[in-house]
């Protein structure tokens, strides 16, 4: 009996059921946990409603927020049309239900906040920091995306220097597994500044409920926009409001009344509402039995019938609503881990393909490495097609020099903003280093242009890496796994002596051009 | 279960004050240390990092953190063994609802002149207020809007410290306009404290007095709630999402995403 009472007491509610399982089902890709690399399959065209990086390796889909502020880096290009249709969607049928129901970051912070610490609780001047977060939307997700547009550079201003969730579940998520040591190369004053942002983030959600979505998140501030017209979440009654303040006092968001911009829709205040003015919105075969006819009910007969009616049909609709619900839930579990191949290892794309080179025999008869893409190694080779001329290029066919391999793309800042140190590389040591820029298999054809526009006359050899579907073939083939840039140097054997994934600063890639020639 | 029986709410509520205050140095005392960790991986330059290197690092924090996890299970044991009443719901009224509801019952051409007038004067000059401070707090955001559209400030090659400039710029201007939304806040309230007093006493009178009061439910109703308009809204929402979703996916937007959320995006993370 007591553990009965003890259960009762300690039990989750349904909305921690709900976020648990939200956050299960936005990282469906366990898979990617174990071996510590990202979903590649074609469902990540789909954004998820909350806030949750899809460079996370558990991540089924992709984060709203970061793909707001890529479609606004590309506007000058492609219209966000989409992004701002799905937004505009989401915040139709949910608003900030979201954040109190559907967003793993918000759990995170729900959880620490339970460590049994005094808490700081909200007041005017914190009702007043709260519209902070739509300086951030303004300025960090929408201006600076749009500025740099402009320059044709890609620059997620929130992701790159606030975000919490990308540090937490991409970086950490990623940097964490063994398999990504190689990752570790790239952490530099930017890790630095955004771990710093993380821990003061996720401490201030242990004494603060929910510090960074009242204060700082931007996707919180977009639905809060939606609160008052979308078609889930909490209503009020304002016929029956005694205006008695319990919910606003209950509530620990910085809300002025139920249901305005601030308020993440938890449904905690329905509880405490002592007229039932505060109900659920939605149709009536999902609200709970009280909801309809109230405590009038227990005196009425003909209510109270209609009352047994509705827990039936509540009873029924629960029951389909977690059938229904699971079922989602595994098939995307088993999706995820086991049906969808595209994510498949390098070394079995390499031996796959066709036209990479594969075999270790060397011209010169001299015994030579075997074929692979770690340092020591031979490098494997293809036949790489240049943007000018026609031209091909290949490193078997540059032996004698030091290659430098940079894969890149137009789409990804940091890519575009070392792409000078690898120009002042290829000019200075024109005589013993040839400098190949291969260009990422996505948005290929759109390079040329800007190619053309910005590097008119270089000494780097701009490629095109042939189309496998996800990454680019030659990139997949020497090891990347979805990050950029990645940059090989193969020494005048054909052997490679440098690879790093992540940027490069000059003095950096100069010292590793010296140790290919021996220096 | 015992202890509930033998232990007072309040000294239950002591305990777990003190040990809520030890808890709370304790993950400070953590936070600073990871912060602080961070930082001294960054300046020993050891550059690029290993696992050991880093490891190496966090290893001399490991004590603090233990003990910091320890605590954390030891506040949820505590609150299992020794469960403190949540205490009632405290009401935090919005004055200014209340106000609203309280107004609608007075009349106010039944009321003393002079009443009347300073009610009104009070409400002229809340919303004075509310308009010219709402319009400077917007304003002293203008210059952060005109200094991030200019090109000129921005540029790829130093891109990080352009970034750092502009928030340098805009953190300023942001505060002022949001000190100038509390200062609004803190004078609305004040004046809706007056005037709810007001009221109260012109209530009083015209109950003891001449004619009656009304009954309390205000005649207008908001056009914006009306569920019309609400629907219509909604509707129109749909529509939109609906076409730039179609439109998206016509011109190559969905693709980008796809395209960009398959790739580890190094920057998004805050590897670089």
């Amino acid at each position: 009996m007591k553990l009965k009472q003890w259960w009762d007491t300690h039990k989750p509610t349904k909305r921690r059921l709900i976020q648990l399982y939200a956050a299960l089902l936005f990282n469906a890709n366990l898979k990617g946990f174990v071996d510590g690399r990202i979903y590649q399959g074609p469902v990540k065209n789909i954004c998820t409603p909350g806030l949750n990086c899809y460079s996370c390796p558990g991540a089924s889909g992709a984060c709203p927020m970061g793909a707001l502020q890529n479609a606004l880096s590309d506007s000058g290009k492609t219209a966000p049309y989409y992004v701002v249709g799905i937004i505009l969607l989401y915040g139709l049928l949910f608003g900030r239900w979201i954040c109190g129901f559907l967003c793993p970051f918000g759990l995170i912070q729900d959880l620490l906040h339970k460590i049994k610490t005094p808490k700081l609780g909200k007041n005017r001047v914190t009702r007043v920091l709260s519209y902070f977060k739509y300086v951030i939307l303004v300025f960090f997700a929408i201006i600076f995306p749009l500025v740099y547009a402009g320059y044709e550079f890609p620059l997620p201003g929130f992701c790159k220097y606030i975000c919490p969730a990308g540090t937490l579940e991409g970086a950490v998520g990623l940097l964490s597994n063994p398999e990504n040591e190689n990752m570790l190369g790239m952490l530099g004053p930017l890790f630095t500044w955004k771990f710093l942002l993380m821990v003061i983030f996720l401490v201030g959600a242990v004494f603060m409920y929910r510090f960074f979505c009242r204060f700082f998140c931007p996707l919180g501030a977009i639905y809060g926009l939606f609160n008052r017209i979308s078609l889930v979440g909490v209503k009020l009654d304002k016929e029956a409001c005694t205006d008695c303040g319990l919910c606003v006092g209950k509530c620990k968001m910085d809300i002025r009344h139920v249901g305005d911009h601030e308020c993440i829709q938890c449904g905690e205040c329905i509880e405490v509402c002592p007229t039932n003015a505060i109900r659920w919105k939605g149709p009536k075969i999902l609200l709970p039995p009280q909801a309809i006819g109230g405590e009038i009910a227990t005196k009425q007969p003909e209510l109270a019938a209609k009352q047994e009616k509705a827990k039936k049909r509540a009873r029924i609709a629960r029951c389909v609503a977690w059938v229904l619900a699971l079922a989602v839930l595994g098939g995307a579990l088993y999706y995820y881990n086991f049906v969808d191949g595209r994510d498949k290892t390098p070394s079995e794309d390499t031996t796959e393909s066709g036209d990479i080179t594969t075999s270790s025999e060397g011209e010169t008869g001299k015994p030579l490495p075997p074929r692979g893409n770690e340092v020591g190694k031979l490098c494997i080779s293809t036949v790489l097609e240049l943007y000018t001329g026609g031209d091909t290029f290949a490193v078997d066919n540059n032996r004698g020099k030091v290659t430098v391999i940079n894969f890149w793309g137009t789409w990804c800042g940091p890519c575009i903003a070392e792409l000078p140190h690898f120009e002042e590389v290829a000019r200075e040591y024109a005589d013993t280093v040839t400098v190949v820029a291969v260009h990422s298999n996505y948005k290929a054809p759109t390079a040329a242009v800007w190619i053309a526009k910005n590097y008119p006359e270089t000494s780097i050899l701009f490629a095109q890496d042939p189309d496998d579907g996800v990454n680019g073939e030659y990139y997949t083939a020497l090891g990347g796994e979805g990050d950029f840039p990645m940059t090989i140097i193969v020494d005048a054997e054909g052997v490679i002596t440098f690879t790093r994934r992540g940027s490069l600063t000059h003095d950096e890639l100069v010292a590793a051009v010296e140790g290919a020639l021996g220096k | 279960m015992r202890g509930k029986a033998i232990m007072s709410n309040q000294t239950k509520g002591r305990i777990h004050l003190i040990y809520g205050i030890i808890l709370s140095v304790l993950i400070l005392v953590v936070g600073v240390c990871f912060a602080l960790s961070c930082i001294s991986i960054y300046q020993s330059g050891a550059s690029p990092f290993t696992r050991e290197s880093i490891s190496a690092h966090f290893a001399r924090i490991a004590i603090p953190t233990y003990i910091c996890i320890a605590g954390v299970i030891g506040g949820a044991i505590l609150s299992l063994v020794l469960p403190v009443d949540g205490g009632k719901v405290k009401s935090r009224r919005d004055p200014e609802a209340a106000l609203s509801k309280l107004a609608a019952r007075l009349d106010l051409s039944a009321c003393d002149e002079t009443v009347a007038g300073s009610i009104r004067k009070e409400r002229k000059w809340r919303r004075a207020v509310t308009v010219i401070l709402w319009v400077l707090a917007g304003i002293t955001l203008v210059p952060a809007l005109m200094w991030c559209v200019n090109p000129a400030h921005f540029s790829i090659e130093d891109l990080n410290t352009d970034i750092k400039t502009a928030a340098l710029f805009i953190l300023p201007c942001a505060v002022v306009s949001l000190g100038l939304l509390t200062g609004e806040r803190l004078l609305r309230h004040a004046s809706v404290a007056r005037e709810t007093a007001t009221v109260k006493v012109a209530l009083a009178a015209v109950k003891s007095g001449a004619s009656a009061p009304k009954n309390g439910k205000s005649d207008k109703k908001k056009w914006t709630s009306d569920p019309r308009f609400v629907w219509g809204v909604r509707g129109a929402i749909l529509a939109v999402g609906i076409v730039f979703i179609v439109l998206g996916v016509r011109n190559g937007g969905m693709a980008d995403v796809l395209g960009k959320a398959i790739r580890i995006c190094t920057e998004c993370i805050g590897l670089g």
